[in-house]
């Protein structure tokens, strides 16, 4: 590009070009997650219901590494000085940089080939050899899914096979190419002390970085091209299968220019096909439960049940009667878990947003740690929901279709300008949660089950001590005078 | 009536020290499963010891259910005194074990004066560093059957004076009720006074500490250092004390014992220098026996049993469980270091235990401390902790095991309570990763490090570990969420009785449906026959579609992996199906789309069955 567009600066397309990689990084990790809480490991058969734990555990590796790239993401915003940014798109996805809608589905070989296709390289003719049919046949598949998907809907269907329509890929190399630029982003712009800031793997991963190897657990080594493919291939993905629930969570800060780029370049190799010396990338371990998937289906045709809740697409709670669709939890003890669901995953985004806000090494430092638990802690807590969400029914128990966690973006992840307020609005959040609790402890529905129950009983105690705990703080911070955090 | 073999409940027992009058009085620690709140003390059924040997049973109602009323007397600790009850074998049902009372030994024409008693403990820590005899204190009753309290004095050859290591008394039993009339002894441990050496001898490091006994008048034990283990007693030509040519090798670290380094006392913080003071405690172990002398065994001796006592310090929170106790390595030893014996339910609530008690664990952490953080500008390395340790092992320096800003006790037991709430109401728990193994207690990288439990020593030094079977259980619970397997409240009779304080579940099953309420419901056509897909004899195979060949009967499948076949991405392992033909399903296929098999077809099917759809090849 010879200029950005108009109106913007190159520091301003470049910050916005950050911000849409964010929402994207943001909507995958969150329909990764559907996916994985979408599986079933109820089934009897004990292999199969391994391979269903290996399959969310696949899945939910790959979320975990999308949350690395949305904080590295962050963390280059905040190197530009721009606005952390955790908004994403909802469904419907408008954006030109991701091949289909967003859209939260259960796990279908349809979906699957979806998420292969947007995992793969835009270079499929880079891909190693085994790889290249795998990567023209989820082209095709992922097209024939979207196209029953947008039955009846009147949308033009994207057209996968169009050069360049593949774009995360696209997306990043811009914003690479920009980056290095020092004519388009001078070394002024740069912030150098916003690393204290920043997310790291230090605080959010399991290790001070992420160069982990022990003897391949973590990197396995490329297999060598000896010529047997088939062999290789099968090591290839034994070595998948052992270690690649092993989330390799990138989480780079970038304190300069280089480490920039090179962050946002680790970001791209993870994720497609184009380097398979990168510890299983998601396109492979992807292809893997793709392989899984359909062995097992072919070897249990005849019994074969899919191992998914029966979960609706896109499942959301409504404002009104009015805007009800098919997707809409509308069973009234379903729509309540969902709203509860929706609050703490507002609380887990403030929090995240909030993290950004505070020091590592200031005087404040524990309050970050403080908040970066507990967004893990309202990780816990979506997890413990959604498990219920995914067996509750979307509108009548006497159809078999399920609500499913809606993960509903709230309507601002925007934070006051005073410490004090922050914290406020995060004591309001967990008042408006403890309220939610009472109205669900309370219902009188013969639905209640005794795991609902414990779980309500035991966020209520945690959330009233959050209360306190945030009441002290804002009791310090208006004592001390202080402006941040 | 034939009595064959006696036993002695429990097989092992541990005393606590304590310096009040009377010891503690029963109590059980109860969970709420309602709350996060930590365990209750609730009080229970005492037994009652007078000081001549008669027994009463106080009922815990009328008992004090203040905590710290049960575990002190004022500024005194009261000790843990436990008993020791005997049980028979009986020649007509080998498979029991029968209480002996009154009535049992009168019916095998015997009476109480007829059972007698011996103990002998000993404290070895001395003799464990010096190797000599002289430094073993004993105590050993001879045989008795009298109710009288029998005082277990613990003398030693290197000791001026004795160390009074408590006192073991045969209860005396009475006809009131099966309880009273058991055979029983008790074991009141010591106070838990700490012994030294004779001030004023001339080898004797000047320690003035004025709570300490003077006792020891050996020459080998005050000033005995590190640099002995292992090495020869000989001094200036002459050797130091009796026993081997060499000091025993060092298997306990010398930090165990006290030195005279000034706080803090560390031995690596003092160049690793552990000069000994010359200290022993009142602390024991050992054994109890009983006998029978009008029974014999087929040996022809006495018939005879025993068990085995020893006492440790008090327990500072009685209600809380460690994350990883002796119990949890009695019962791999038993059972095996695999939880094949489990079922899923009950891996679940072992599993859901670990984690509570790893809250309660992190509750009397400083984790910030335990850490390795710098505290107030006071270096981490002044702090005896596990980054302490393995900096001075690996002789690098000291590095927080986690961010220092994230190392909070509140928040992180918040997190644990977290963990808990999720996994109680039926998530699998998902930690496996984190958990170290027993193998990994090495592994002192960033990540083996981090890995849990965390900040906490084992036995070895290294990093603790949960046992084999504790990580198995785990394991063995992850295999699934167990949403679906908890009833509805209203279909089950859960009770929680104060009496167990574990509810009683009835599981409610639904008429043709599992357990749980909500599960799905396969569609069924109005036959009630499963749907089978609706098929299109004119579609291709689809990408991923498998080419199956499904014979009439659906019953048998050959694989057919074609020799030439270039495998693909996803080539199965043919050779060992023998349920599919799957030939080569990802291969390319230079000539176009093979045709469909005879017999399969393709096309959408209900949503129910949204992945059974059959995408194009092209």
């Amino acid at each position: 590009m010879s200029h950005p567009p108009a109106g913007l600066t190159w520091h301003g397309y470049l910050v916005q070009l950050l911000h849409i990689a964010s929402s994207i990084e943001h909507a995958l990790m969150v329909q990764y997650l559907f996916a994985a809480y979408s599986l079933d490991d109820g089934v009897e058969n004990s292999e199969f219901r391994k391979k269903v734990v290996l399959w969310r555990n696949l899945i939910l590796s790959i979320s975990k590494e999308e949350m690395g790239h949305l904080l590295t993401v962050q963390n280059v915003l905040c190197l530009l000085g721009g606005p952390v940014e955790l908004v994403r798109e909802n469904f419907p996805w408008d954006s030109e940089f991701y091949p289909f809608e967003f859209r939260l589905e259960r796990l279908t070989v349809g979906c699957l080939a979806c998420y292969l296709y947007a995992e793969m390289s835009d270079r499929v003719l880079d891909l190693p050899r085994e790889l290249k049919p795998l990567a023209q046949r989820a082209e095709k598949a992922a097209q024939q899914h979207l196209k029953k998907r947008l039955e009846g809907i009147r949308k033009p269907l994207p057209d996968l096979q169009r050069p360049g329509v593949h774009q995360i890929s696209v997306l990043y190399q811009r914003i690479i190419e920009i980056l290095a630029d020092r004519h388009k982003i001078p070394d002024s712009v740069l912030d150098y002390g916003s690393v204290r800031f920043q997310a790291s793997t230090d605080e959010w991963g399991r290790g001070y970085s992420t160069a982990i190897t022990k003897e391949g657990a973590y990197a396995p080594t490329k297999v060598a091209d000896d010529g047997n493919a088939l062999a290789n291939f099968r090591k290839r993905r034994e070595e998948i299968e052992e270690t690649a629930t092993h989330a390799n969570t990138i989480i780079k800060t970038a304190a300069t220019r280089q480490q920039a780029i090179d962050a946002l370049m680790s970001i791209v190799e993870q994720g497609d096909a184009s380097d398979s010396r990168s510890g299983g990338s998601h396109f492979e371990r992807l292809g893997l439960i793709m392989n899984q998937l359909l062995d097992l289906r072919a070897r249990r045709w005849n019994q074969w049940e899919p191992p998914t809740h029966f979960v609706a697409d896109d499942p959301h709670t409504a404002l009104s009667d009015e805007q009800s669709d098919e997707s809409t939890i509308t069973y009234a003890h379903s729509a309540a878990w969902a709203n509860l669901f929706n609050l703490r995953y507002r609380m887990l985004l403030m929090y995240l947003t909030h993290s950004f806000q505070i020091a590592r090494d200031g005087r404040r430092a524990y309050l970050r740690g403080a908040i970066m638990h507990r967004v893990f802690a309202e990780m816990y807590n979506l997890k413990a929901i959604a498990g219920i969400l995914v067996r509750m029914p979307l509108k009548d128990p006497s159809n078999a279709l399920r609500a499913g966690p809606p993960f509903q973006m709230p309507y601002t992840l925007a934070l006051p300008m005073e410490a004090i307020d922050r914290w406020r609005l995060h004591r309001d959040l967990v008042r408006g949660a403890l309220e939610l609790n009472r109205d669900l402890q309370n219902a009188k529905q013969s639905s209640s089950s005794v795991a609902q129950l414990r779980l309500l009983s035991l966020m209520q105690d945690l959330d009233g001590k959050s209360a306190e705990w945030i009441e002290q703080v804002m009791v310090g911070l208006t004592r001390g005078g202080f402006s941040s955090p | 009536m034939t009595i064959k073999a006696l036993r002695l409940l429990p097989p092992l027992a541990f005393a606590r020290f304590g310096s009040a009058p009377t010891p503690q009085t029963n109590y059980d620690i109860e969970v709420d499963h309602t709350s996060l709140g930590f365990r209750k003390i609730r009080s229970g059924r005492t037994l009652i010891v007078a000081k001549e040997g008669k027994l009463t049973i106080r009922d815990p109602a009328l008992q004090r259910a203040e905590p710290n009323e049960i575990f002190r007397d004022g500024p005194h600790i009261r000790q843990v005194a436990p008993f020791f009850e005997l049980f028979a074998i009986m020649e007509e049902d080998q498979d029991k074990l029968v209480p002996v009372t009154l009535d049992l030994l009168k019916k095998c024409n015997l009476g109480f004066s007829n059972v007698q008693w011996k103990v002998h403990v000993e404290n070895r820590k001395v003799f464990r560093r010096t190797g000599d005899r002289k430094d073993k204190v004993i105590a050993a009753t001879p045989w008795f059957g009298d109710h009288a309290q029998q005082w277990l004095t613990g003398t030693c050859d290197n000791c001026l004076g004795s160390i009074n290591f408590g006192y073991v008394q045969f209860v005396e039993p009475d006809l009131t009720d099966q309880v009273s009339s058991h055979a029983r002894l008790r074991f009141t441990p010591a106070p838990g006074k700490i012994y030294g050496p004779i001030r004023g001898k001339p080898d004797a490091p000047q320690d003035d500490e004025p709570h300490v006994i003077p006792i020891y008048q050996g020459t080998t034990w005050p000033g005995f250092d590190q640099a002995k283990p292992g090495n020869r007693k000989v001094s200036r030509g002459k050797k130091e004390s009796e026993g081997d040519e060499t000091w025993p090798r060092e298997t306990l670290p010398p930090s165990l014992y006290a030195n005279t380094n000034k706080s803090p006392a560390a031995p690596w913080l003092n160049h690793d220098r552990a000069i000994s003071r010359g200290y022993l405690d009142d602390a024991c172990d050992g054994f109890i026996y009983v006998k029978i002398d009008a029974l014999k065994g087929p040996d022809g001796k006495p018939l005879q049993t025993k068990a085995r006592i020893c006492v440790g310090p008090p327990a500072f929170v009685p209600d809380s469980r460690f994350v990883r106790t002796l119990s949890d390595d009695l019962d791999q030893v038993v059972n095996g270091p695999n939880a094949d014996d489990l079922d899923v339910a009950e891996a679940r609530e072992r599993a859901l235990d670990i984690v509570r008690r790893s809250s309660e664990t992190v509750r009397f952490m400083n984790v910030a401390v335990m850490n390795g953080n710098s505290i107030d500008g006071r270096p981490a390395e002044e702090f005896d902790t596990m980054p302490a340790e393995e900096a001075f092992t690996t002789e690098r320096p000291v590095r927080p095991v986690m961010a220092p800003a994230s190392a909070d006790t509140a928040a992180i037991l918040g997190l644990h309570q977290h963990i808990f709430a999720a996994v109680s109401c039926g998530a699998a728990p998902w930690f496996l990763r984190l958990l170290r193994r027993p193998d990994e207690i090495g592994d002192l990288t960033d990540q083996g490090r981090r890995k849990m439990p965390a900040l906490m020593s084992g036995a070895d030094s290294f990093y603790l570990a949960l046992t084999y079977r504790q990580i198995a259980t785990i394991e063995k619970a992850a295999e699934g969420d167990m949403f679906d397997q908890v009833t509805p409240l209203l279909a089950c009779s859960a009770t929680f009785g104060p009496a167990d304080g574990e509810p009683n579940f009835e599981p409610a099953v639904e008429p043709g449906g599992k357990p749980g309420m909500f599960e799905p419901v396969a569609e069924r056509s109005a036959d009630g026959e499963s749907f089978e897909p609706p098929v299109n004899t004119t579609d291709p195979p689809g990408m991923f579609e498998p080419m199956i060949e499904l014979p009439g009967d659906r019953e048998t499948f050959e694989p057919s992996i074609e020799p030439t076949d270039r495998p693909g991405m996803f080539e199965p392992p043919t050779e060992q199906s023998k349920h599919s033909t799957l030939r080569g399903a990802f291969a390319p296929q230079p000539d176009g789309p093979a045709e469909l098999p005879r017999g399969r077809q393709s096309g959408h099917v209900a949503t129910r069955d949204g992945d059974r759809e059959l995408l194009p090849w092209a």
